[in-house]
């Protein structure tokens, strides 16, 4: 899974979100209940005290101790509830204390009299699990009491165990429940922009005129396509005028540089036999003049043959060859360049490969490649041709270990007049458009063009083309199916 | 020799006559292609060299109806395409060569001398230029009685060259002859083999004999580039 993608991030966010929301409520639940808990048991302390006080201490000096310790033993049965009593009075004399609670819950508080105490106070004690209850009472003839109880909190913390235990085995469950039903939810919604996203990436140069299907569902998604249609409208337009006007311009171009060139020419070779024969300065200039006009020349053809091939106006020569006699008869026809430059040519050619495309156009790719990794490389330097195939296409890779291409030249060197280094390229006599028109002529093949260099490294361009020969409709998503390297 | 120009861009047409009376032709110019239909089925010309694209008639139609009435006469056809299609298109519809604009003077010159000459094109076994002495049966290249060995492709050059002895021929028309397809982007290649020529036949030697005509190509010739 993608973790850049809306759909991993909005599982993400979801599931935080409702994990913090759950984590958030669990806590406050816990808490309230208890607070709850332990109110209830103060309340019961509360009432008990004052019970003892209402109706045993305000008779004391009537009914005397032993009738006291009776009672309370008897309604109370400190021990056997897991209670601890115990009634001092400010003369320091201990009235009545009860023995230890049956269950061993906690220790027995050691308290004093507190004559500070005015009203009745709790004291919660979480180590010692134990509840402190203290209620003082001055009876009118001047004497005064404190009724201490002590209660257990196991009965709390066990509720509170039971509820903590409920929300841990809950928690976990409801997240996943949540996460998975978020991520199914999530992915729903994105499935139709990857839809268009799909359609749409399937759109470039040679099928400009094609459209994503608009769903009127008045929603957002909808939005998008049209805009993205609209999109495609404007650069179909822009491409459209652009092609027209390379083909244009160098269809224009090419009856003046004919007259220029032949002028020239006329000039030059009979100005000879003039009675004032041009000085050799000036046929020097006419020659020069003629050289460039001729490198003009070309220039106009190679940019006409990209016109044609962007706009399909030629239709390619579609026939059955073998791929791999095609690459060795291509470096055979340069193996006098490279001995030239004292370049080895190494060849590492499958077994034979039927390939059905514009055998012409095909050799003109793998020439122009070689070419350049025996142009742009140093002497003694290595050129690797190899051809290979797999289930889907063709791999033709050329590799050198040149000088390589920096990062920002690679974005641009198949770019139309793209030069990597200006002034050597021209002395070499590129035009600067010789990988323009190998992709183009890759793509006219739905096949495609890739590089792989890094300075001091050497570079590989690498050619893929498809092997079957895909039914028009379908022929798209033969480039999308190509291996990814 | 008589030759007819159907072109209707008149720069064009205008230094085609030109170059072409310089080397003692003589030119008739049609402008349009009812004019040069007109023209060549009056007159008994030699060649015709024909524009594609033209007012009125199109050259293809041109094309046909010389065709009909003299199927022998040499046609040299100016298109401005240069792909392979359309080349092989137009030797189906009867033309004999083709030249893309914007062409080289000096090869629209050497390919008409050369369809002039079809039929007697210099077919002998022994040419000899100079001291350079080339045996076509044996494969056999001397000059001044030594023997030079050439590698394959040396040889085909070298006889393309000298069999048309003094003519200008373009690295084109020397790729399209001395290799099997034509690949016009990599001209350099024809460089290459040149200088390799050059060391083995003009080394040494005198006078040299291969020469290189700047704009335009090379030549084989005693004399020195024209």
């Amino acid at each position: 899974m993608n973790l850049g993608s809306i759909h991993f991030r909005l599982t993400l966010y979801h599931g935080s979100l409702v994990a913090v929301t759950l984590v958030i409520f669990a806590l406050a639940s816990y808490l309230s209940f208890r607070r709850h808990l332990i109110s209830t048991l103060e309340a019961q302390c509360a009432s008990q005290t004052n019970q003892i006080a209402q109706s045993l201490l305000v008779g004391l000096p009537a009914s005397g101790i032993a009738y006291v310790q009776d009672e309370i033993q008897e309604h109370y049965a400190p021990e056997a509830n897991n209670l601890f009593i115990r009634i001092l009075s400010s003369k320091g004399t201990t009235l009545y204390e009860s023995g230890n609670p049956r269950d061993h819950s906690f220790t027995p508080p050691q308290l004093g009299f507190l004559p500070t105490l005015d009203k009745p106070k709790a004291d919660l004690d979480p180590r010692e699990h134990k509840l402190i209850f203290i209620r003082p009472y001055p009876l009118s003839n001047g004497d005064s009491y404190q009724i201490q109880i002590a209660a257990s909190l196991l009965p709390v913390e066990g509720s509170l165990d039971g509820l903590w235990k409920v929300g841990m085995l809950l928690l976990p469950l409801a997240l996943s429940a949540s996460v998975l039903g978020g991520f199914f939810l999530s992915k729903r919604s994105l499935e139709r922009i990857r839809e268009v996203v799909a359609t749409a990436r399937r759109i470039n140069s040679s099928n400009l005129q094609e459209r994503l299907i608009e769903n009127q569902t008045g929603d957002e998604i909808q939005d998008l396509t049209r805009t993205l249609n609209q999109m495609f409208e404007r650069l179909e337009a822009s491409f459209t005028l652009m092609t027209r006007f390379t083909a244009d311009a160098s269809h224009e171009l090419r009856t003046p540089l004919t007259v220029i060139r032949g002028n020239l020419e006329l000039l030059l070779h009979q100005g000879k036999a003039l009675p004032h024969k041009p000085s050799s300065e000036v046929s020097e200039i006419l020659s020069q003049t003629l050289e460039e006009t001729e490198r003009l020349s070309q220039i106009v053809g190679q940019l006409m043959e990209l016109a044609q091939l962007d706009s399909g106006e030629v239709k390619l020569e579609r026939e059955v060859f073998n791929l791999t006699e095609l690459v060795a008869g291509a470096v055979d026809q340069l193996q006098l360049l490279a001995d030239d430059k004292q370049i080895q040519l190494h060849t590492e050619l499958a077994s034979p490969i039927a390939f059905k495309g514009d055998r012409y156009r095909v050799k003109q790719v793998l020439l122009n490649l070689i070419d350049n990794s025996i142009k742009y490389c140093p002497a003694g330097s290595q050129v690797c041709i190899r051809l290979f195939s797999n289930s889907r296409a063709a791999v033709l890779e050329v590799s050198d270990n040149g000088p390589g291409l920096e990062t920002d030249s690679l974005r641009h060197v198949f770019d139309r007049f793209y030069r990597v280094e200006k002034a050597r390229s021209r002395e070499l006599g590129g035009s600067g458009l010789g990988l323009a028109i190998c992709k183009s002529i890759c793509e006219a093949h739905d096949g495609r063009i890739e590089v792989e260099s890094r300075p001091g490294e050497g570079s590989t361009f690498r050619v893929l083309l498809p092997l079957k020969d895909p039914a028009p409709a379908s022929r798209l998503c033969g480039i999308s199916t190509l291996p990814a390297h | 020799m008589r030759i007819l120009v159907i072109e209707d861009d008149q720069r064009v047409a205008s230094f085609i006559r030109r170059g072409l009376a310089a080397e003692k032709f003589l030119v008739d110019v049609a402008a349009d292609g009812s004019g040069g239909v007109e023209l060549a089925l009056s007159k008994d010309y030699n060649l015709i060299i024909l524009d594609l694209m033209l007012p009125g008639l199109t050259g293809q139609e041109v094309l046909d109806s010389v065709r009909k009435s003299n199927r022998t006469i040499p046609v040299l056809v100016l298109t401005a395409r240069g792909a392979v299609r359309d080349k092989v298109e137009l030797f189906e519809r009867g033309c004999d060569d083709y030249l893309t604009k914007p062409f080289a003077f000096a090869e629209l010159q050497a390919r008409v001398k050369a369809l002039l000459r079809r039929g007697n094109v210099e077919s002998r076994n022994l040419l000899q230029v100079a001291d350079l002495c080339v045996d076509f049966n044996k494969r056999v290249v001397t000059r001044s009685g030594k023997k030079i060995e050439l590698t394959l492709k040396e040889f085909a050059l070298l006889e393309y060259l000298l069999r048309n002895a003094d003519q200008v021929l373009s690295r084109s028309m020397i790729i399209d002859h001395v290799w099997d397809q034509s690949f016009d982007t990599f001209t350099n290649v024809v460089d290459v083999y040149i200088r390799y020529l050059r060391n083995k036949i003009d080394q040494g030697f005198e006078p040299k004999l291969i020469h290189t005509v700047r704009g335009v190509g090379y030549v084989l010739s005693e004399e020195g580039a024209p």
